[in-house]
């Protein structure tokens, strides 16, 4: 730690603003009038609301990017016949979390698939249910609400722009990078193969996660979570690299938060949680996330979960390739 | 019942005057807010991704990708030229002068003449007092490659702050030993 000291010593005299220099900025006038901008987006105050039926067929279309069909078929030929010569239902038989993300995988790289060009963007509508994070004093026990928003994003696919709906308004703003990546560009140069996936989620590893197992298993799930579309490649990788994780489970009778059947693909991260991966049991596509409590948990500032708690979950309502942002 | 939003304002409330004094440290005021503006807006709609345990880090990485992203921008090329402290190679001359009778100043013309990469290493370790662990998480590399980047950038800075007290002292008498 010679460095870190010697750094310090160094350049403190440097330093144009010395830390404290600037509290309370967060809320002085230009503070307070970001902060209500920032919270009047969109995400937090969308109505809680079920899908119409124009969204429930274009559910139909999630992930395949409007070719579900043609996913659909693929996968029933990929059940093919189990060991007595009879035809599997497709999910009906799967053994165990490598045998589904092996399908995934193999799913993503048989569908058919257009590249959007740099200029076009990518839509996706998901739906959010949230916990939030317990305050000091307050718990999030099993059965406590959660709060319901609808996300509607368009990232343009060279990843410079963001836009969302704010009050039915659309605006654009920066991507602003972040990790993992959200944006068509940066995903499709990541690696093709999954040992090269895999050592790519390790190597970000987040201090919280609870070793570099866990720490890919989350990036992982994070990028297929953010990233509606990805090369068939790189969809691949990152399902097979999940595949190599040790101590990745599967549940064959989970559902999403509408009660739909799906297998969830999980793991224990940051020591407390139970990250899953949904899948869809019929098309082997994505579906979305949930995070439940295994072990009781209390932050350093108060809030407490509980086990069994849910924290958050999500299901990929739409997505599509479109010229506009605002365009579904 | 915890409300998500609660949440935001905590992380607002917790890590916005940080988040600011990293941008302050590296552009001027005004662009120093919309960077920072710019990277609760994101960390707004990607809560999901905001590690809750030790979300500052992750803030900073975001904060640090508005500001390269800024940089590039087209939209505001125009205002921001000049404005990236230490980001070029030269400095304006009045400026050293200005700055160079401090040893801030000497510090800060040597940083100026680091690679960007190394000058990142340095600054987080030393302006914005991060661990090694956490500074590696806004430089985007693993802590291991830190600690290498770290020592190597610090060995670079104490050559360059020796090759600045050269040039300060007069020219030496030329030796007359010479080496082979």
């Amino acid at each position: 730690m010679n460095d870190v000291q010697e750094t310090r010593r160094l350049l403190a005299p440097a330093n144009p603003c010395p830390p404290g220099h600037r509290t309370g900025a967060a809320h002085d006038e230009t503070g307070r009038a970001a902060y209500a901008r920032i919270t009047a987006a969109a995400p937090a105050t969308t109505p809680r609301r079920t899908p119409s039926r124009r969204t429930a067929l274009r559910l139909a279309a999630v992930g395949g990017l409007a070719v579900a069909t043609a996913a659909g078929i693929t996968v029933a030929q990929s059940g093919g016949v189990d060991g007595q010569g009879r035809p599997r239902l497709p999910g009906g038989s799967v053994a165990n979390a490598q045998e589904v993300l092996y399908k995934a995988a193999d799913t993503a790289q048989t569908r058919p698939f257009k590249a959007p060009a740099p200029t076009q963007w990518v839509f996706t509508e998901t739906r959010y249910r949230r916990s939030g994070v317990p305050a000091r004093g307050q718990v999030v026990a099993p059965g406590s609400p959660l709060k319901t928003v609808i996300d509607r994003q368009w990232i343009r696919a060279d990843g410079t722009k963001l836009a969302t709906l704010n009050k039915g308004k659309l605006e654009t703003s920066a991507t602003g990078g972040g990790f993992p990546p959200v944006d068509y560009a940066s995903v499709s140069k990541l690696p093709r193969d999954p040992s090269g996936m895999l050592a790519w989620a390790r190597a970000n590893r987040s201090p919280v996660a609870g070793g570099r197992d866990a720490s890919a298993f989350q990036n992982l799930s994070s990028l297929l979570l953010n990233n509606a579309a990805m090369p068939p490649a790189q969809t691949a990788a990152a399902y097979r690299a999940l595949a190599a994780i040790p101590g990745v489970r599967l549940d064959r009778t989970a559902s999403d938060d509408q009660g739909r059947r799906a297998f969830a693909v999980s793991m224990v991260v940051e020591g407390w949680v139970r990250e899953e991966i949904l899948i869809d049991p019929s098309t082997y596509t994505y579906r979305g996330h949930r995070d439940v409590v295994v072990r009781d948990h209390t932050f350093e500032e108060g809030g407490t979960f509980k086990k069994g708690a849910v924290e958050s979950s999500s299901v990929r309502l739409a997505s599509a390739i479109v010229d506009r942002p605002g365009q579904r | 019942m915890p409300d998500p939003d609660e949440g935001f304002a905590r992380l607002w409330d917790a890590h916005y005057d940080d988040v600011l004094g990293y941008a302050l440290r590296r552009t001027d005021h005004e662009t120093a807010r919309d960077v920072a503006a710019e990277t609760f807006l994101i960390a707004w709609r990607r809560r999901d991704d905001v590690p809750a345990d030790r979300p500052f880090p992750w803030l900073l990485h975001v904060a640090r990708n508005v500001l390269a992203n800024e940089a590039r921008g087209d939209r505001r090329r125009g205002r921001l030229r000049g404005r990236l402290r230490g980001d070029r190679a030269t400095a304006e001359p009045v400026a050293d002068i200005a700055t160079g009778l401090t040893e801030g100043g000497r510090i800060i013309t040597a940083l100026r003449r680091l690679s960007p990469r190394d000058r990142e290493v340095l600054q987080l370790i030393g302006w914005e007092e991060l661990d090694p662990r956490d500074a590696a998480i806004v430089a985007g590399c693993s802590a291991k490659a830190f600690s290498v980047r770290l020592h190597r950038a610090r060995k670079r800075l104490a050559a360059v702050l020796a090759e600045l007290d050269a040039e300060d002292r007069p020219a030496p008498v030329p030796s007359l030993q010479r080496s082979v």
